[in-house]
């Protein structure tokens, strides 16, 4: 398999000693501590742990919305942690694609529109951006809904689209943030199902952050925190595979 | 979505609070545009007043002794017809300044203003002024009679004067009384433009003699001198200063020119109209400042909006353009209806008070680039603010 041939070569993220530590003096909170961890790429993991355990603010560091007080991280070779502001923003948009655990999406934007957004910061030329916004439309199977504003749709369907919105500008590394937490349990799984194909038919990064151990099942790998500490990280035995994925597209 | 229309679907669909903030700058626009527009009209009034009643004209009023010359200080030195400085200006000097010298003086008239009321005798007096005057006075100012002469021994009536007096009715050969003296009326005017210190319609002129009997007075308050054109204006006031200085050598006198005097009173209007213009941008002021209240109302309501723009990769640029269009946006529609009412009240209040008073090129740019700096610097620190969000903590607020 693809995977297995790529978990020799370099990883697509690499994170070693990495703590962050919010406030000062008696309130001190270490909210990670001197974490190591290597995620290669084409892989799907699932971060999990309680809440307060530290897998927020290592989300918030992985998307490059917060700077970790110690340690290093890499993505995609690159230092993550000597990037201005600005470039971040830039290679965020590029590089880096968000699902929300609420629906995120823009209510006054129609579908096609909040699928376009992202690639319009990344100042990619309208035609490509309608063309790539279609295409990601069409393989979460949601073309149809791309006149549809947001109030007009389920929460599942509203999910589908801002999955399409994060996978539309091809990005390296998906992240999602508890991305079935606010539906339902057959929507939930509708979502995770579209990971799962997303992941077998396009091979991008996948990052779950969750709290429920269902939806790690749907991963490959679990990587567990506590206390600001990696806890666990092993390979997922029984994985839950949804109907239809990997057999419906090759 | 760029910035323009994200601005103006966020402004529409706040139609209620967007009108009511934009109403501040309105108000602003609307009387700063007014203010300027109306002070505009009232100088070009002026003008052409002066223009039509002659920019020929030089008068030289009293002023206390100056040894040396008459440019030093004289602003402050008092004289003009506004002081007080005992006259030593006499008819005599009327009389010099008409004997035939040189071509540029086209005549002299003496000036006295008798403190008397004008009436029929035994009756209600007039709202009328009295002035002594030579008889050259009526060429030098360019009236001319209705009925009798101009050149008689009584007094001259103004129109409004004899109208008020004898109604329909011939004045000339009536008499009139003037303080205790009775006096004939042997002309009346015909009617004419006013301008400053110069009302023809609503005076009584009496020759210069008559008065100085009612007065008691020997001097005259102010000499009146037309030059024989607009452009020898400055030849005449040197010639009439060579004239005047003969007999009165510690120059008690001071000349004006009308050209001086519209330019006094233009630039009189100037700084009233700017002054209340500048009362009037402190509500422009305050329309900005609600301008930015609204906006860090917008900004907190749309931590979440902002949030996710910057997940999906917006920079600090882009959501600080995109607040900074819609507070200039808000700005410039309140600056731009202001304009528009300032235009039509301006207009309207021009017509019924009769100056030529329209909205300036120079006004309006002035009103919308002002609102565009209002919108810019009151919508700076709310966009910054939105800009700065960091994307995690805005994600938080639900």
């Amino acid at each position: 398999m693809a995977i297995e041939e790529n978990r020799n070569s370099q990883p697509l993220i690499e994170i070693q000693d990495l703590s962050r530590i919010y406030g000062a003096g008696e309130a001190t909170v270490h909210a990670l501590q001197e974490i190591n961890l290597s995620i290669n790429a084409r892989e799907m993991l699932a971060l999990m742990g309680p809440s307060g355990s530290g897998k927020s603010t290592l989300m918030n560091i992985l998307g490059l919305f917060d700077r970790p007080s110690s340690g290093s991280y890499y993505l995609d070779g690159q230092d993550m942690t000597r990037l201005k502001r600005r470039q971040q923003a830039s290679y965020r948009g590029r590089h880096i694609a968000f699902v929300f655990q609420g629906i995120h999406l823009l209510p006054r934007l129609s579908a096609l529109d909040n699928v376009e957004l992202p690639m319009s910061y990344a100042r990619m030329p309208a035609s490509q951006r309608r063309k790539q916004a279609l295409e990601a439309l069409e393989l979460l199977g949601i073309v149809h809904l791309k006149d549809r504003y947001p109030s007009q749709m389920s929460g599942g369907q509203a999910q589908r689209v801002a999955i399409a919105r994060a996978i539309a500008p091809s990005p390296l590394l998906l992240l999602a943030d508890e991305p079935t937490g606010a539906l339902d349990r057959k929507s939930g799984s509708v979502v995770l199902q579209a990971f799962q194909e997303l992941h077998e038919n396009t091979g991008v990064t996948i990052v779950i952050v969750t709290h429920d151990p269902l939806v790690s099942q749907h991963a490959e790998r679990i990587v567990s925190l506590e206390d600001g500490q990696i806890i666990g990280d092993y390979p997922v035995e029984d994985r839950i595979i949804e109907a239809n994925v990997g057999g419906r597209q090759s | 979505m760029n910035a323009f229309a994200i601005a103006w679907d966020s402004i529409w669909h706040h139609r209620t609070r967007s009108f009511l903030t934009a109403l501040g700058i309105i108000i602003g626009v609307f009387a700063v545009v007014t203010l300027t527009s109306l002070g505009g009209g009232v100088r070009t009034f002026v003008n052409q007043k002066f223009v039509g009643v002659g920019a020929n004209l030089i008068t030289v009023t009293p002023s206390l002794p100056s040894a040396h010359s008459s440019a030093r200080g004289s602003k402050f030195r008092g004289g003009g017809p506004f002081s007080n400085v005992p006259s030593t200006l006499t008819a005599k000097d009327v009389n010099a300044l008409n004997r035939p010298h040189h071509p540029v003086i086209k005549a002299a008239s003496g000036m006295i203003t008798v403190p008397d009321l004008i009436s029929r005798p035994k009756q209600k007096p007039a709202s009328a002024r009295v002035s002594g005057t030579s008889s050259t006075f009526f060429a030098i100012e360019n009236l001319k009679a209705q009925a009798g002469t101009l050149t008689g021994k009584g007094v001259v009536l103004g129109e409004k004067v004899a109208k008020e007096l004898f109604g329909h009715h011939p004045a000339v050969g009536q008499k009139v009384a003037i303080g205790t003296k009775n006096v004939r009326v042997t002309g009346v005017l015909k009617s004419a433009q006013s301008g400053p210190g110069f009302a023809p319609n609503t005076t009584a002129y009496l020759p210069l003699q008559t008065a100085f009997g009612i007065t008691g007075q020997k001097t005259v308050s102010e000499i009146v001198v037309a030059a024989s054109s607009t452009n020898s204006v400055n030849s005449a006031v040197t010639l009439v200063r060579h004239i005047l200085l003969t007999r009165h050598p510690n120059h008690d006198f001071k000349i004006i020119t009308s050209k001086e005097l519209l330019s006094t009173v233009l630039s009189t209007t100037r700084t009233i109209t700017d002054f209340l213009a500048g009362i009037a941008g402190i509500a422009l002021v305050v329309g900005g400042i609600g301008i930015m209240n609204i906006m860090l109302v917008t900004v907190s309501e749309r931590f979440r909006e902002i949030g996710i723009r910057k997940a999906l990769g917006a920079r600090d640029g882009d959501i600080l353009i995109q607040f900074l269009t819609e507070s200039v946006l808000l700005a410039v529609i309140g600056g731009i209806v202001g304009t528009v009412l300032a235009g039509i009240v301006t207009h309207v209040v021009g017509k019924s008070i009769g100056i030529p008073a329209n909205l300036t090129v120079n006004s309006v740019v002035t009103a919308v680039s002002f609102s565009i700096a209002v919108g810019v610097v009151f919508g700076v620190l709310p966009a910054l603010r939105a800009a700065r969000l960091m994307p995690a903590e805005a994600l938080r607020t639900e």
